[in-house]
């Protein structure tokens, strides 16, 4: 490499490597990092997640304590509102409003996240099976997807219900079977764009196998959206169980719900507001927060952010 | 010596973004003159397009021209209205781009697109309109245009929705007309015929161009003047043959050396510019090519040269040049190039 | 030109050589509904032997891309055979076709799509390790080092993620994920075309370097004639499915035997403005043809400067026959271009 020129060189002489120049990106940082970073300066979102952690840490507590049992009747003068005994009041039967509350977040979070939890399991792999191997097992899938969304919503879970008996499990079971399509349609339409991707052609020319593909390079590409398609599937989970519950047929008494509390309320709106309004308020500001935290998400994870 | 048609100087144009301000376009100054055919070269990166839509105020967010001036007849399209600047775009100066797809829209009858880009500046009627969209397709050679105008844009082909998309530029006879890589996603035969026919609108029609390029051979031939950019700046200007057969600056020199070419003799390796091009948020001190320069010396890594006559008519940014470079150096014996002060690989030490 | 024909250096030859791909009548049609189908590749045959780098050149929509997909068998072919290395790939199907891939990698075009951006460049690179179970742990990330420090990266940035590369770094870390299992064949799918020019250069540079140092085979695509004229001992160029002209570098550009090779040729701009500007350019007329429906006869008859209409050229196909010693074409009038 030494050359016979003699000149004032102050600057290196040989590069050794080629093509090592300096990284722009000074700290290495995977896309999930990205997100997160992106995710912690959405405010709105962040306040979301904090309101979240607080209910899920009530709904944790009212496991072992609840200031007055949620099913004891007569803690309370029937219809009495709040007070330093009764923060949020008691109801019809003079049941604590605010036990009952605490409980109820329990239910619907488990409702919410549960029926999730059940979406991703059916959806995630139906969808990617009818995306990665097309044809039949895509029409097959795409027909049955056309079906369940041509029932009303409500028809099937109440079939569902009243086939089954109303308990916790069978409202998710109901929930579920009303809500899986979306899932397996985004996740379907994910991997039907994926597989066309020149890394997708590139894993296949490096010898991987259809579950390698799939599992090792599609999913992890398509967790962005099946995360935010999850976020924002239990409010809309949470607000099923409780139309369901309000309409009688969710969650049974003496177990509240908050759907239920609003309807026993409703009742009483005139005497007792504070019924229908606690429940209401816990309802729309959970719903709310999921939704804003969905959003903060996709934000968050939007690939075209990113170059 | 006549007057210049455009005349920019000193346009800076900005990017904020979240890791603080990109110098897209660094003090850029050149001039047009009337029915001339300029070239603007450059990798990406290098604000080339971004010099171009800066004249027509077309920056797009989160961009901003924020200082400098471009002078159209004595006025600053800088500084004019939006109602104003509308009026020179497509009237005086007309632009066309990469992808003809995304300018033409898609549920408009191609003719109807140029009638209106006419009416818009023009108070003739649509009977008249049409009769010269018909005539400007013929000029571009659109064939059987009677029947053309009236196809949809995803009726045409690639070439020829770029034909139609000159046409439209030309719909108001423009002084002025930029091309942004106007060939770039076309193919070579097609690209060939373009380029002949913006040479003959240049030599028929006195339309001064702006041709905006990172292909060197498309310079080479439709364009009298070139002027080289690197990192936001013009690093090298001036006539066509001289900066093609002296370059002065080692990054035009290394550019035109690292193409292969279709008529070369023999097989040599090529000479490739090693690194990257730099990263415009941490833009390196002194001259911006010098991490990346085979000839730089101790005053590249601190001060930044600014364009000096290094010919006639010919500018270059550089504290080195070829010439001495060559003479000190022997920058012509180098085979493969390396940072550093004629740094690389000499003729005789690669063992093939 | 004939000038320079004369002091052309000859063309390695590579005769004795052991042939690694055959390629036997290789047809492709894509269906497009309605009972027509898109004839891609229409009838191809042609040989790499070892060692040897073996462009191909055609304008978009002429089937080159098909073509590195069969060969690479991503794509199922039609009607035809395929050889690589006397093995029928053509015929495989499933794992055995899988065993297959060990030999043939491909570069892919787009370095900002060929990498998946959920995993660290280690994990590209030892991807195809991984899936042919080839060394294990410390001497798999060794591998890895090694594969980086040979297409000219830091070895340590194998925990990064590819979004943090340039489009050239990019493709270095292609290059090593293809070299990962040495195979014998790599077709490179315009694998510089994304690329700024100087950082082509590098790139170029780098292939000619693996190619002399691992013994490589490359089927070389790319739309651009200079590149390819470059880096390759052979040019085969394709016009709507069918290859109509195959000669040694050197002969297909000083002395084409088939017009469209010839406008070919005339319409790359060369960067000398005084050849450029006293160049005169082939004009082709008209478009290219559909391929859902091409022309009779001679597929260029339709755009072909010197073609005799109607006949023959309309009417009866050309055969790719050797014109000149080496020089195939597909041309009834191929003394005439």
């Amino acid at each position: 490499m030494a050359t016979s020129v003699s000149f004032p060189v102050p600057g290196p002489g040989p590069a050794p490597v080629v093509g090592t120049a300096g990284l722009s990106a000074p700290v290495q940082a995977s896309l999930w990092s990205d997100a997160w970073r992106r995710l912690r300066r959405n405010r709105m979102a962040l306040i979301s997640a904090v309101y979240l952690v607080i209910l899920v840490a009530v709904a944790l507590v009212a496991l072992v304590h609840t200031p007055y049992s949620y099913r004891e009747v007569g803690v309370a003068r029937p219809y009495s509102g709040p007070s330093w005994a009764n923060w949020l009041g008691a109801d019809i039967l003079g049941r604590d409003v605010l036990s009952r509350l605490m409980v109820g977040a329990q239910i619907s979070l488990i409702v919410g996240v549960g029926t999730q939890v059940f979406v991703v399991a059916v959806g995630v792999p139906i969808g990617l099976l009818a995306g990665y191997y097309k044809g039949t097992v895509d029409s097959v899938v795409s027909f049955i997807i056309n079906v369940f969304y041509g029932i009303p919503d409500l028809l099937v879970a109440m079939i569902l219900l009243l086939l089954l008996g109303p308990s916790l499990n069978n409202i998710i079971i109901a929930i579920v079977a009303t809500r899986w399509m979306d899932m397996t349609r985004l996740v379907r339409g994910q991997t039907l764009a994926l597989r066309e991707r020149e890394f997708i052609e590139a894993a296949r020319s490096s010898g991987a196998k259809p579950a390698k593909i799939l599992f090792g390079h599609i999913l992890p590409n398509s967790l962005g959206p099946i995360i935010v398609q999850a976020t924002f599937g239990v409010p809309a989970a949470i607000l099923f169980e409780a139309f369901l519950s309000f309409l009688g047929i969710g969650v049974q008494p003496p177990t509240p719900s908050w759907g239920s509390m609003a309807a026993d309320g409703l009742a009483a709106i005139r005497i007792a507001p504070h019924m229908v309004i606690a429940p209401s308020i816990a309802l729309s500001l959970t719903l709310m927060a999921f939704n804003f935290l969905g959003d903060g998400l996709r934000d968050a994870l939007d690939p075209r952010q990113k170059r | 010596m006549p007057t210049p048609i455009l005349q920019v100087k000193d346009l800076h144009t900005e990017f904020l973004t979240d890791g603080g301000v990109v110098k897209a376009v660094d003090g850029v100054s050149f001039d047009l003159y009337p029915g001339e055919s300029i070239g603007i070269v450059g990798e990406s990166g290098s604000g080339k397009s971004i010099t171009a839509l800066s004249i027509l105020r077309l920056v797009p967010d989160p961009g901003r021209v924020v200082s400098g001036q471009v002078l159209f007849h004595d006025q600053d399209l800088l500084q004019l209205g939006g109602e104003e600047i509308r009026e020179i775009r497509g009237r005086d100066i007309a632009m066309i781009f990469q992808d003809p797809q995304s300018s033409l829209n898609p549920v408009l009858r191609t003719g109807f697109q140029i009638d209106e880009a006419m009416l818009a500046h023009n108070k003739a009627n649509r009977k008249q309109a049409r009769q010269r969209t018909v005539e400007l397709l013929r000029r571009v050679r659109i064939p059987a245009p009677e029947t053309r105008v009236k196809d949809f844009p995803h009726q045409l082909s690639g070439g020829m929705r770029q034909r139609a998309m000159i046409a439209m530029g030309l719909a108001n006879a423009p002084s002025i007309l930029i091309a942004d890589e106007p060939t770039t996603a076309l193919d070579v035969t097609v690209q060939a015929q373009i380029l002949e026919l913006l040479a003959d609108l240049n030599r028929d029609l006195g339309t001064a161009i702006v041709m905006i390029t990172h292909n060197m051979g498309v310079v080479a031939g439709l364009c009298s003047r070139v002027l080289v950019m690197y990192a936001g700046e013009i690093v090298e200007q001036g006539p066509v043959e001289q900066i093609f057969e002296h370059p002065q600056h080692p990054y035009t020199w290394s550019l035109l050396r690292s193409i292969p070419r279709v008529d070369a003799l023999r097989h040599e390796r090529l000479r490739s510019i090693e690194g990257l091009a730099p990263d415009l948020l941490h833009p390196p001190a002194g001259c911006r090519f010098h991490p990346r320069c085979p000839f730089r010396v101790e005053k590249c890594f601190t001060d930044e040269p600014r364009l000096q006559e290094v010919a006639p008519d010919q500018l270059a940014a550089c504290w080195v040049t070829m010439e001495r470079a060559r003479k000190e150096m022997g920058a012509d014996d180098l085979i493969d190039i390396r940072p550093g002060a004629g740094s690389g690989l000499r003729k005789g030490e690669l063992t093939e | 030109m004939a000038e320079a024909a004369l002091q052309q250096e000859p063309a390695p030859m590579k005769a004795g050589a052991k042939t690694l791909v055959r390629v036997e009548n290789v047809v492709k049609h894509f269906p497009a509904g309605l009972g027509q189908s898109v004839k891609a590749v229409d009838g191809v045959s042609f040989e790499i032997v070892e060692g040897e780098t073996l462009g191909l050149v055609g304008e978009s929509g002429c089937g080159k891309s098909t073509l590195a997909r069969l060969v690479t068998q991503l794509l199922p072919v039609t009607s035809g055979k395929i050889f690589i290395n006397d093995v029928e790939v053509t015929k495989l199907r499933g794992e055995k076709l899988r065993q297959q891939r060990r030999q043939m990698q491909m570069i892919f075009q787009d370095p900002f799509a060929s990498l998946d951006p959920r995993m660290t460049v280690g994990d590209i690179i030892a991807e195809p390790l991984v899936n042919f179970g080839v060394m294990r742990g410390r001497k798999r990330s060794d591998r890895v080092q090694e594969l980086l420090k040979i297409v000219g990266l830091n070895p340590n940035f194998n925990n990064r993620y590819p979004h943090e590369f340039s489009g050239g770094q990019r493709q270095r870390i292609g290059i090593a994920r293809a070299l990962a299992l040495n195979p014998k064949l790599v077709v490179c799918d315009e694998a510089i075309s994304a690329l700024d020019v100087s950082i082509q250069a590098q790139i170029v540079n780098l292939l000619e370097d693996l190619q002399r140092e691992f013994k490589l085979t490359y089927l070389f695509i790319a739309h651009d004639l200079s590149v390819v004229r470059h880096i390759s001992d052979r040019v085969m160029v394709m016009y709507l499915g069918k290859i109509v002209e195959v000669a040694d570098s050197a002969g297909t550009y000083t002395s084409p035997k088939h017009p469209y090779t010839k406008a070919l040729l005339s319409a790359i701009p060369v960067p000398d403005p005084r050849i450029q500007r006293g160049k005169r350019l082939v004009e082709l007329s008209g478009e290219i043809p559909s391929p859902l429906n091409p022309p009779s006869g001679c597929r260029f008859h339709t755009r072909c400067p010197i073609a005799h209409l109607p006949t023959p050229c309309a009417e009866v196909e050309p055969p790719l026959e050797e014109k000149v010693r080496g020089h195939l074409a597909a041309c009834h009038f191929s003394q005439d271009v």
